[in-house]
Formats: structure tokens, sequence, C-alpha cells
């Protein structure tokens, strides 16, 4: 509460120091430093500039290091005073050294102004929490116009508006943009590749297993697991189904898997499959029929002889594929 | 676990469906060809359902139910839906009788086993209505007296494919009432010389009455005890849901042609009527071509297509095979 009231104490007497300077006629006043402060410096980077052209104002000041000031915004002292210039960055204080229990502040505005002419900038106004305001003074400023040559002068056509040059903080996010996208764009094309050629990511060839080796890994897999000996026998004639329905998949290219029991037998009726094996894989077909949708409970013969079965199946559709190869190799 | 003496459920079922045999037989008799037109027929019957009829004129429609009407010994009646037909010509109204001084009540021609209702689209809203709403409740009021209709009930209504002007499409609403809609062709070549060869004879064959109403409703109960496993269940639901979300499915490319999918009504129907099919075949239980040969006529009228799909004569025929060729068969 205490610090609010300051605050607001502070920025009463800034207004009214303000104010009073606002109201003081046209000249130049000598308003006389307290003691404990030394402005050691107070200095513009340029005495002259051109129209726009921005100049830095520097004051060193000295003072106890107790001894705390505050500096009115200068924006505020160049809007009551209703000077011809332009605050681009507003006073900023820095502390430049400590010793010997003084302390050496720079006080530094940014400038520019848009009116021709010869000015003495307005004065810098701090205040102390004793209740003390402070001038400091200020130099002198040229701003000036280009000259023109009136005698020899041209028409030049209108220039287009410049641009800064760009800085690499501006830069460097969208090149790192492009290349994570390039980089993307390089690893999605190696997963494409690779995956065509039949590799994992890393380049290493993924060998696959060939139908028939799945199939029958699969069914002595399901042998092995005791199902209908367990009274699973719908889940026993399933993984059956579905490992020939895998195979045929894989092995002739039909979608068995979304085709019904007669469709399947329907497709393979063109296949040169032994007539044998054909009548038997339809008789498995009808029993897992029999058995997922119609609660049948098969006899024991018939649960052992349905991996038998699968495996013939499998077995004689392989050897039939490869002796077709070999011929096919030897014409 | 429950077991079913597969042996004993199909003996039964042998038994039980063997009139199916005599009414195609008699059927046959005088329909040449429409094979696919009579079997849905029967399944409308057996699952209790009814029937839209989609194809041009002279297929047959109306021989088609009358002839069943007659073998099952059934009353038949046939309403020409017109524009100015009005609900009280359908479910009947109060008529005052000078005699008796007082109203009686007079019944519309849907009191009867077997309705023809000839091109529902020719009339309007309110009578569409008063039909479908006693398709669906099975009972009708007249006055302040609630009338059942008779056992076994089933209507089949026709549409016209061609000659849309002045006509009043059925809303979605009312077409999900119909458990089948079944488009007709035309006959084959040879179908066809049959065809004029029966007419040209000097006396037109007749089917005979071998059945009873009571037989078809005895049988109703029948198709209900049929077997569907959860597997067929599961199948059905996916299919359905399918239409639904489509790309859940890996069906995408379905997702922006279809405006709404089948309703939970059309997993019903899809159920029951593989099990009207399966009793047809002469089977206890449910296997997945049951559900795919039905499935056309379940589903074609109750899937919405996008103005997309319209414009790239897209049709629901193609949406359905899509899906059956992608969801999984158990």
């Amino acid at each position: 509460m205490k610090r609010l009231q300051y605050i607001l104490l502070l920025a009463l007497m800034f207004a009214g120091a303000l104010q009073v300077r606002a109201q003081q006629p046209e000249q130049v006043i000598e308003i006389p430093l307290p003691g404990w402060l030394q402005v050691k410096e107070s200095a513009i980077s340029r005495d002259s500039i051109l129209v726009g052209e921005q100049v830095v104002w520097s004051t060193v000041m000295e003072m106890p290091q107790e001894q705390e000031i505050m500096f009115a915004p200068y924006s505020a002292v160049v809007e009551a005073e209703k000077a011809p210039i332009d605050v681009v960055h507003d006073i900023q204080i820095d502390t430049l050294a400590i010793k010997n229990g003084k302390k050496e502040l720079q006080a530094r505005i940014l400038l520019t102004s848009f009116d021709s002419g010869y000015y003495k900038l307005p004065l810098m106004v701090a205040l102390t929490p004793q209740g003390d305001t402070i001038y400091l003074d200020s130099p002198f400023l040229d701003v000036t116009n280009t000259q023109i040559d009136t005698a020899n002068f041209v028409m030049h056509p209108l220039k287009g508006q410049a641009r800064y040059p760009l800085t690499v903080k501006e830069v460097l996010p969208w090149v790192a943009l492009g290349v994570l996208v390039l980089l993307l764009g390089y690893l999605l094309y190696r997963y494409i590749r690779y995956r065509r050629e039949n590799r994992d990511f890393f380049g290493k060839p993924i060998v696959q297993d060939p139908p028939h080796i799945v199939a029958l890994r699969e069914l002595d897999k399901i042998r092995g697991e005791k199902l209908w000996q367990n009274g699973k026998e719908k889940l026993y004639y399933t993984g059956i189904t579905d490992t020939l329905r895998g195979y045929i998949e894989a092995r002739y290219g039909v979608g068995a898997m979304e085709m019904t029991s007669s469709e399947i037998m329907e497709s393979l009726k063109g296949r040169d499959i032994e007539e044998r094996r054909y009548s038997e894989l339809d008789g498995l077909f009808r029993t897992a029929d029999l058995v997922k949708f119609a609660k049948y409970v098969p006899q024991v013969d018939e649960n052992e002889e349905a991996i038998p079965v699968a495996v013939r199946f499998v077995n004689a559709t392989f050897e039939q594929e490869l002796q077709q190869e070999k011929q096919n190799g030897e014409e | 676990m429950e077991t079913v003496n597969i042996k004993e459920l199909n003996e039964r079922i042998q038994k039980e469906s063997a009139f199916v045999d005599i009414i195609s037989m008699e059927m046959n008799k005088v329909i040449v060809g429409q094979k696919h037109l009579v079997e849905n027929l029967l399944i409308g019957l057996l699952a209790d359902g009814h029937i839209l009829l989609e194809g041009m004129p002279g297929l047959a429609k109306t021989l088609a139910i009358n002839t069943l009407a007659n073998i099952v010994d059934a009353k038949f009646s046939r309403i020409q839906f017109t524009p100015d037909l009005l609900p009280a010509d359908v479910i009947g109204t109060m008529i005052y009788s000078q005699k008796s001084e007082q109203f009686q009540v007079k019944q519309g021609p849907i009191f009867a086993n077997f309705v023809l209702a000839d091109e529902i689209n020719r009339s309007p809203a309110k009578v569409q209505s008063a039909l479908l709403e006693a398709m669906q409740e099975r009972q009708v009021t007249i006055g302040d007296n609630t009338y059942k209709l008779p056992k076994p009930f089933l209507v089949m209504a026709t549409q016209n494919p061609v000659e849309q002007e002045g006509t009043y499409p059925l809303p979605e609403a009312q077409v999900d009432r119909f458990m089948l809609k079944v488009v007709v062709s035309y006959p084959k070549k040879e179908e066809e010389k049959l065809i004029i060869k029966m007419h040209n004879a000097r006396e037109f064959p007749k089917a005979q009455a071998m059945l009873k109403p009571e037989d078809i409703v005895r049988a109703r109960e029948v198709v209900k005890d049929v077997y569907m496993d959860e597997k067929i269940e599961k199948y059905i639901v996916d299919i359905v849901y399918a239409t639904r979300t489509p790309e859940e499915y890996g069906l995408g490319k379905l997702k922006d042609l279809i405006s709404y999918g089948a309703s939970p009504r059309a997993s019903i129907s899809l159920a029951m009527a593989s099990k009207a099919y399966a009793f047809i075949k002469r089977r206890g239980y449910v296997i997945p071509e049951d559900v795919r040969a039905v499935c056309y006529e379940v589903l074609r009228h109750r899937i919405g297509l996008t103005y997309e799909a319209e414009a790239e004569n897209v049709t629901t025929e193609s949406i359905i095979t899509d899906i059956i060729n992608t969801v999984e068969v158990p």
C-alpha cells in the first residue's frame, strides 16, 4: 500500500513538473543541479541529422551510491513541450560503475525528427524521493533536409519500398522447417521404397515365410493347444478354418477371409486341386460351419481328422505348385 | 454350454418346411421365372415382414401375390393407389345405416391376409401413412374401435421406377418399415417364350389351395426357433455398422457417398430374413451365406446416398457389394 502511495505521489510530482516546464516561456533557464549530482557527459551521437534519421542522446552522471533517482518518460516531456522530435526508444538507465560509495549512471534516449530546423532538445526531468525535481541540460540538434540542386534537378521515377535485409534470426526457422520437411520426405520415401522391396526401416530384408509354412505352423499350434479335448470345439474349428482361409488367400490371391465356405469352394473349383483333397476340404468346411453356427458337437474321430485334412490340403496344393513351377522351369 | 442336437433340429426343420416345396411348385405352375421374387415373397411371408417391389409394369407382381394368396387359401385384396385415394378407402370407415339407424363399420381392403398396394407412390402422404401405420401396428382404428388385422398379414407395395412426375416418394422413415425391397427384372428370352405359350393355351394354369393361413402362422414360430449363433449376430451388426461408419471397416471411400446408414430395424430385419432364408433352404441354423443372400433386399432401401454418389452414378447395390466384400466372414 505504501509502495502504491509512493508511486502515485511521484506520478503527481512528474505531472506537476512537466506542467511547470510547459508553461515557461521559450528561453534558456539555468537550473542549478543539486550538489550530490554531477553530470560528467551529455552528448548526442551526431550533431546534425537528415529528416527521419536517428540519433542517441547519452547522459552520464555521478551520484552517491545510496541516492535514488527516477527519470520521467522522455516521450511525456516531448509531448508536454510539443517539441518537433519523436522518441524512438524512451529513456534507458544503465549503471556504468559503482566505486568509492558513488555510482555512475548512463541515460540513453533514441530520437528522431521529421521537421527540419535547429532545436534545443527538451530537458531530461528526474525526481528524487525527497521530492526534488531535477532538470538535466540538453544538447542542440540540427535536423536538415536533403539539399536539392534546383538548377540541375531531374525528375526520377519513384523508388519501390525499401526492404530491410533479412536477418539470420528471421531466416533460421524457415531453413529449419525446410530441412525438417526434406528429412520427413526422405524418410517417407525410404519407408515406401523399403516396404516395396520387403525390407525393414533400416534396410534389412524381411524374411517372410511362404504361405504353406505359415499355415502348417499355425495348424501345429492349434493341435498343440488341445482345444477340442477341452470342449472348445468352436475355437478349434474356427482356428483351423481361419488358417486355411488365410492360406488360400495368400496362395491363390482370393479374398477368402471375406468369403463364405461355399464361395471359397466355388473359387477353388478351377484351380486344378486333387479331387480327393477338394472334397475333404469341402467336408471340413461343412463340419466347421455346423460347429461354428449350429452348436454341433462333432464326433471324436471328426475332431481328430480335422487337422490332418487341413495339413493334407496345404501339403498337396503346395507340392502341386512346386511341380508346376518345376515343369515351367523345364519348358 | 447348451448343446443343440443338429440332427434333431434339422429333422424338425425338414418336416416343418416341407410346405415350402409345395408353395414353390404351385407358384412355378403359374409364374414363369421370377424365382428371386417368389423366394423373397416367401421370406417376407415367413419372417413376418412386408415387401416393397420395384419394377416395370407387367412383370407378374400382382399375379405372384395373387397366386400366393390362392395357395395359402387366404384373403387377397388389391388397392390401386391414386392421387385422389383417401385413408378411409384403405382402412375403412363408419357408414350410417338407415335400416338400423346407426353407424356401422365398413372395413377397408386392408382387412386381408395379402394386400397388394399397387403404385404406392401415386397417393399423397396421408394415405401412405394410413397403410404404413397399419403395417407396423397390425391393427386399425375405425371410429372408437380398434380392429386387429388378420394373420398372416403381408403387404406387398409396388413402385414404378419410371414416370416419377406427379408421384409422392415414400419418406425414408416409411420405407424403413418394409423388411425387403425387391427389384424385379425382365424375364429371360426362354422364359418369355414360355409365358406366351401359357397364355396361348386354352386354359391358364391356376394354383391350388394347398395350405391354410394357420400353417403359415405356425411356420413363423418355427422360423423364430432357427438357431443363430453369436458369430452370425456379430456379422450382421458389422454389416449394418459398415453402412454407418464405413471408415471403421477400411471403406473410407464410401464415407462421402453415404448420407445415412441402415437403422437398427435393418439389423432386426436382416436377422429375421436370414432365419427365413435358412428355413427355406431346409436348415435349422443360419450360416453367413443366408445373411449375404438377403443382404441386398434388406439394405438397399435403408442406405441414403449423397448428391456426390448420385452424381457419380453410385448405387446402394454397389455400396452393399463393397461392404460384404470387405467385412470379414465369421
